[in-house]
């Protein structure tokens, strides 16, 4: 008699469980807010653009373990598949994480160019594609994707198929990425260097933006002023890591950027960037005064020797 | 005197040899003086024995220097044996077949054995450590053909040993920049590779459906191992001294096996029957865990605690748990020094042995209504039993853990229930298995954010740099003295 009251309590006490996570599963569908989040995934890029239970991966980092983790703070935990992830280029801390989000999470596509590379960590990636059957398509300008509230993401480049795939330098056809939503325009441009970016320029295309995320981690060979020029940020982002060996992000980039009055944010900084959007506007909650970062105005007054940053 | 505490004796001694050894090097000359001062007691005593009185005491001294002596000469052997690096610079250009792969942060850590045809080898089982890429991935059972010149493993930090880490699992060389290539498949023990692959299914099924890092939680309990977890969450696990529940350890075992006893009492079964129903737990917990030598360590001593339990001796079996890890220590006597699960396994379950009448009689009694007082007491008695040795290995304190493990052990046993029914209904209908990972995942979120917000007290550890070995034995000296005290209360308090 005992031990069947407590069976009835036990099944009882599952459904109530249950019956909560059904409403939290229809309450977050019902009212989806587009979120934008930067993973601090080390030296590497990672961004994860999410709209209720609709996923877009830019990249990976380089390690699966951390990446897996980011991803399961940031997607909500019954959803377990991510629809669409773009691969820039296949460099090692862009795609090393991915490969384990291709073995756990069903993915529907991969947009990559035809670059290719002949390291393990890409054959692997390429292995797992096969494995999974996921959709390839291919990254070029044109292609787009479209978020339930309205929402595209946007390929800018490269215009045309990749020819040289097995040439050296994998970052000149880095996938550029525009995200548009509502008011608020978000610019992806993995490792893309500052060659292209005049090509990007002269070719017309509108890379103006809110919010930019700097190329190639903040190395001096990307983010010219001429570039900064155009796209015009209030905010950008540099994904990186604490003491890399790279030496980035870059004094000259962060001088260029203070001297465009863009806010930075950085990963190694503040860990993951999150900008959420809503009625067209995207926001962060992250406040830009901190003590290492000046605020706007004085940073507008003191641009050109920015001692107090670093 | 009795006969059982004879034994006890000199496996204490021989017990005392290993560790005396283990830390120190005593001269061979008194090494020597030893062994002959041993030798006359006993021929002189021996024929004598059967006299009562001073013959006997002498004979018995005679034994327990022997078993004093055994343990010295056998970790001398062992300890030389690790120094005696025969193949140094020597270029390996073998087969090997892989026996074990851990992921890092750099790569995959190979131990290889090699199987060599060249007569200088062949006779000899040599184990390398290699280090390799990420990518390709290996697994057990793989034959390579590496090339790679042997060196002496070397301690990264000064804080872990782990040329003697390594050394206690026979591996006494690394290869650095050794290069592998697969040429060949299921060159392992088959039994052994079919039930790594069925803990690679099982796993699967878990992490399809529960998001990270609580899947690395939900494997970590069910298969031991905190490698799932990243170096952030880890360390949280070890300030709020939690990272026994993803480990496979004696301790764990048996709050397991405590736990299985306690369900299959809340189902209906007789106690007998439920230390029955634990005992088969554990043997399927340590199959599962891959069958390491470290997890049959820990399921041989809490079984053996179980067994006791059973015959309603759980307060009179020190003396199995003093001979199994004899036994284990006279076939590996640097499990001792080097081997954190064997301590902690070792400990731990003596911990609970020794103390169990005390809170029997003082504690539980008392207090039966509460229910979750048997869970207090196991890990209090736990805790105080290892604490010295996880000052010493891994150089920190827990002041919360006690907090922390009353909040969370209760429902480990839940959770672990429900990550094996997320794995058997993954194999048999899937959208149950996800009701069920929703349910595990509420729990396993708890779990973890628990222990992370603990973990952020200021004070919930303390950090040791370095402890002196002498504390170590001075702590447990003390200890004894408190046990060997209250024992003799308990004794008093029976006739009465």
């Amino acid at each position: 008699m005992r031990n069947n009251r407590k069976i009835v309590y036990g099944f009882l006490l599952a459904a109530l469980a249950i019956g909560v996570i059904l409403f939290c599963i229809i309450q977050n569908n019902k009212t989806p807010k587009l979120e934008v989040v930067f993973l601090d995934v080390g030296q590497g890029d990672s961004i994860l653009i999410s709209e209720g239970s609709q996923q877009l991966l830019i990249d990976g980092g380089k390690d699966g373990k951390l990446l897996l983790e980011k991803l399961g703070k940031y997607i909500p935990f019954w959803d377990r598949n991510i629809e669409t992830i773009i691969e820039t280029h296949p460099d090692q801390d862009h795609i090393g994480g991915l490969i384990d989000v291709l073995k756990l999470y069903g993915v529907n596509s991969i947009l990559e160019t035809k670059m290719q590379s002949d390291s393990q960590t890409f054959k692997k990636l390429e292995d797992e594609i096969l494995k999974n059957k996921i959709e390839k398509i291919e990254a070029k300008k044109g292609v787009t994707i479209k978020f339930v509230s309205g929402a595209v993401a946007e390929v800018l480049y490269p215009f045309e198929s990749v020819t040289d795939v097995n040439g050296g330098d994998t970052n000149m056809y880095s996938v550029v990425v525009k995200l548009t939503v509502g008011d608020n325009k978000f610019l992806f441009t993995g490792d893309f260097p500052t060659t292209q970016e005049n090509i990007l320029l002269e070719s017309g295309t509108d890379v103006k933006v809110n919010f930019l995320k700097v190329a190639h981690h903040g190395s001096k060979y990307a983010t010219s002023n001429a570039f900064l020029d155009v796209v015009s940020p209030s905010d950008a982002i540099i994904s990186v890591a604490k003491n890399n060996s790279y030496g980035h992000p870059n004094q000259e980039v962060l001088q260029r950027l203070l001297q465009h009055r863009v806010n930075i944010l950085r990963t190694d900084e503040v860990g993951d960037i999150v900008y959420k959007c809503q009625n067209l506007k995207c926001v962060t909650i992250h406040l830009f005064p901190t003590p290492t970062q000046p605020s706007k105005e004085k940073a507008i007054s003191e641009a050109p020797k920015p001692k107090f940053l670093f | 005197m009795s006969k059982s505490r004879v034994f006890l004796f000199i496996l204490l001694s021989f017990l005392i040899g290993v560790f005396v050894r283990s830390f120190w090097q005593i001269g061979q000359n008194y090494f020597f003086l030893l062994s002959v001062v041993a030798l006359i007691l006993l021929f002189t005593f021996l024929p004598t024995y059967r006299q009562a009185g001073k013959n006997k005491f002498a004979t018995l001294v005679a034994f327990i220097l022997f078993g004093f002596i055994f343990g010295f000469w056998l970790t001398n052997g062992e300890i030389a044996k690790t120094n005696d690096l025969i193949f140094l610079g020597k270029n390996f250009e073998e087969n090997a077949v892989v026996q074990k792969v851990s992921q890092t942060t750099m790569g995959q850590n190979l131990i290889v054995e090699l199987r060599s045809e060249s007569a200088s080898l062949a006779d000899k089982k040599i184990s390398v450590l290699l280090s390799v890429p990420q990518y390709p991935e290996y697994q057990y059972g793989d034959l390579l053909e590496i090339s790679c010149k042997a060196m002496a493993i070397e301690n990264r930090d000064e804080s872990f040993d782990y040329r003697m880490y390594m050394a206690k699992e026979g591996v006494l060389y690394q290869c650095d920049k050794g290069k592998a290539k697969k040429i060949g498949e299921n060159q392992g023990n088959w039994i052994f590779a079919k039930i790594l692959s069925a803990r690679a299914i099982f796993e699967n099924k878990i992490i399809k459906v529960i998001p990270a890092p609580y899947s690395a939680l939900a494997s970590g309990l069910l298969f031991g191992g905190s490698g799932g977890l990243s170096k952030e969450i880890q360390k949280d696990f070890s300030v709020t001294g939690m990272t026994h529940i993803v480990a496979v350890s004696g301790y764990n075992v048996t709050i397991v096996a405590e736990y299985l006893i306690l369900l299959g009492i809340a189902l209906g079964l007789w106690r007998k029957q439920a230390i029955w129903f634990a005992l088969v737990g554990i043997v399927l917990f340590v199959v599962m865990a891959g069958l390491p030598a470290s997890a049959v360590r820990a399921g041989v001593m809490s079984g053996i605690l179980l067994w006791a339990m059973k015959n309603g001796r759980l307060a009179s079996s020190e003396n199995a748990i003093i001979f199994a890890a004899a036994i284990m220590l006279a076939l590996n006597p640097l499990l001792l020094r080097w081997d954190v699960g064997f301590q902690l396994s070792f400990l731990a379950t003596l911990g609970i042995v020794v103390t169990s009448s005390f809170w029997e009689k003082s504690f539980i009694k008392k207090n039966r209504a509460l229910g979750i007082s048997e869970v207090i007491t196991l890990s209090l008695s736990a805790q105080i039993f290892v604490l010295p040795i996880i000052a010493w290995n891994f150089h920190i304190a827990s002041l919360i853990s006690l907090l922390a493990n009353i909040f969370i052990l209760p429902i480990i046993p839940l959770s672990m229930l429900l990550v094996f029914l997320v794995c058997i209904f993954g194999f048999i209908f899937s959208p149950l298995s996800f009701i069920f990972a929703w349910l595990a995942f509420g729990l396993l979120f708890y779990e973890i954010k628990l222990i992370h917000v603990l973990a952020q007290f200021p004070w919930a550890s303390v950090s040791i740099e370095r402890v002196d070995v002498w504390w170590i034995v001075l702590y447990y000296c003390m200890l004894a003295v408190v046990i060997y005290l209250l024992k003799k209360m308990d004794d008093n308090i029976i006739p009465e």
